[in-house]
């Protein structure tokens, strides 16, 4: 039987089980990205075989969390079946944060992404609405993360405070891979997202050997990053298929089940 | 039909501040099987620590004997001007008596300047044998490159680890520099970025390259160029055919 490393070596696509990417972006920033549209994001998704994508708006570093979300709702409804939206929020009010939530979750948006390059951390009382509505509905909060005392103090409060939120680390032992193992091994609802470029030798195997195959998902970061490299990250790794094949998609399967979504509207 | 592949940037034995273990030539070959990696152009790298050129060289050479239908010596090369090294031509003529058909500058690292002044005569040599030039983004800007293209044009300059944010300028530099030639290696992994720079440039100025073991890139790059939304035929100029050509191209 022909492994999904050989399939990835001869770029055929990987259509015999399901690939969830989830950690994406759509829009413009500030370098240059040949080809910005959803349009190039599905033929990537189609020449690779990822099933569906999570996305917030790359504004989801600026205060345009409406902006932000409304142009990646176009694409949400473009694009029903493949792209699922995270909600990017602005933690300066935490009632129009309410407000948000509420209005993107009854548009069908299914996870938030918060990135702290806006200065705020992420326990900042104004994200507050969305971490209850997180736990309440089982979502997936995806950070973005980059090692750093004051970040695994912020992860550790939130996982303890909202235990039935689905809490991704993005970009996983970039930096301090041990401190990530050992604050997933501490909580059981946060999840490494391994997305990066800068790949220390042997991540993927030392994340999966720390934590377990369940508890590493996988993202790309598209479009700041194409998804054709980052999925070689996990074919390549020196584990079985049936692991590779939970980080590709079974783990995000699992965690897109679990949604409450009857309690969305 | 089958994509054979030639990693222009790649290399083993260098140590890594803060890591214990360094992969060995035996283990990167080994890697490079598995994936069906058919050769590697390779310097000792990481080369962070790789404060002696000439020992680099010496120990890369051993370990390319070793492994003579997989591993290329590229080896490091230094102007002369402190007298401390061998003069430029008798410099590139015993790297290519011993096997090398590529070469790679350091400027930062072995202190030296790229003004005509300083490197004239090491570039002028390398431009004589139409010796394949690596130019290392940490060691050079794209701004060095365009200046060296310039004046040497029949100098093929390899560009590596070209980071993803930098298309605005490497785009033009391609397009302004037939001598120049991007490999497709870490940190370069822009969405789209094979495609333009095939659309744009062509696909014969693109060489296969991983940047390993910088990083952990070598499936990565490998996917970047196989899931890439050109031809088979560009995926094969690209993989090995155009590295093989420029190889050959060497003026012994």
């Amino acid at each position: 039987m022909t492994t999904v490393l050989e399939r990835g070596r001869n770029g055929e696509p990987l259509t015999s089980f399901p690939i969830i990417d989830m950690h994406g972006h759509l829009g413009r920033y500030a370098f240059c990205i040949p080809d910005l549209s959803v349009e190039s994001v599905i033929a990537a998704m189609d020449r690779i075989g990822i099933d569906h994508i999570f996305c917030s708006h790359i504004r989801c570093t600026s205060a345009e969390m409406a902006r932000g979300n409304d142009e990646l709702l176009e694409a949400m409804r473009a694009y029903p079946e493949r792209i699922l939206g995270y909600i990017c929020l602005w933690p300066g009010d935490a009632d129009a944060v309410q407000r948000e939530v509420a209005l993107r979750l009854s548009q069908g948006f299914l996870g938030i992404k918060l990135h702290n390059i806006n200065g705020f951390p992420y326990t900042d009382p104004g994200y507050a609405p969305a971490f209850i509505a997180a736990n309440e509905r089982h979502l997936p909060v995806l950070f973005h993360t980059w090692g750093g005392d004051a970040l695994f103090r912020e992860i550790s409060t939130l996982a303890d405070r909202y235990p039935n939120a689905v809490l991704l680390m993005g970009h996983a032992g970039v930096v301090e891979v041990d401190r990530y193992i050992q604050l997933a091994q501490m909580y059981p609802n946060i999840y490494l997202d391994c997305t990066m470029s800068t790949t220390p030798l042997g991540l993927i195997d030392t994340l999966v050997h720390g934590v377990g195959a369940d508890r590493v998902v996988w993202g790309s970061d598209t479009l700041f990053f194409s998804q054709t490299p980052q999925i070689g990250k996990i074919l390549g790794a020196h584990l079985p298929d049936d692991e590779k094949k939970r980080i590709l998609g079974g783990n995000a399967q699992r965690i897109l089940a679990g949604i409450r979504r009857e309690s969305m509207c | 039909m089958p994509v054979s592949l030639f990693d222009v940037q790649c290399g083993f034995g260098g140590a890594t501040p803060g890591c214990r273990d360094m992969l060995s030539a035996d283990e990167l070959v080994a890697e490079m099987a598995r994936l069906d990696i058919a050769r590697a152009l390779v310097r000792i790298a990481p080369s962070v620590l790789e404060s002696d050129g000439i020992g680099a060289n010496a120990r890369l050479y051993d370990d390319c004997t070793r492994f003579p239908e997989r591993l290329l010596p590229c080896p490091i090369v230094i102007p002369n001007g402190g007298r401390d090294v061998l003069p430029e031509d008798e410099q590139l003529d015993e790297h290519i008596r011993r096997g090398a058909r590529a070469v790679v500058l350091r400027p930062k690292t072995d202190y030296w300047s790229l003004a005509p002044w300083a490197s004239g005569a090491l570039l002028t040599a390398l431009a004589e044998r139409h010796l394949p030039t690596l130019c290392m983004m940490d060691e050079m800007s794209l701004d060095d490159v365009a200046a060296v293209a310039e004046r040497h044009a029949t100098l093929p300059l390899i560009i590596t680890g070209v980071d993803y944010r930098q298309q605005r300028t490497l785009l033009p530099l391609l397009e302004t520099f037939p001598n120049t030639y991007l490999s497709t290696g870490f940190n370069y992994c822009v969405h789209q970025g094979i495609e333009q720079c095939v659309a744009v440039v062509g696909a014969q100025r693109l060489l296969f390259g991983t940047g390993y073991p910088s990083s952990d890139w070598l499936m990565p790059a490998i996917t970047y160029l196989m899931y890439a939304d050109i031809s088979t035929e560009d995926k094969q100029r690209i993989g090995m055919g155009n590295l093989e050509r420029l190889l050959a191209e060497v003026q012994r």
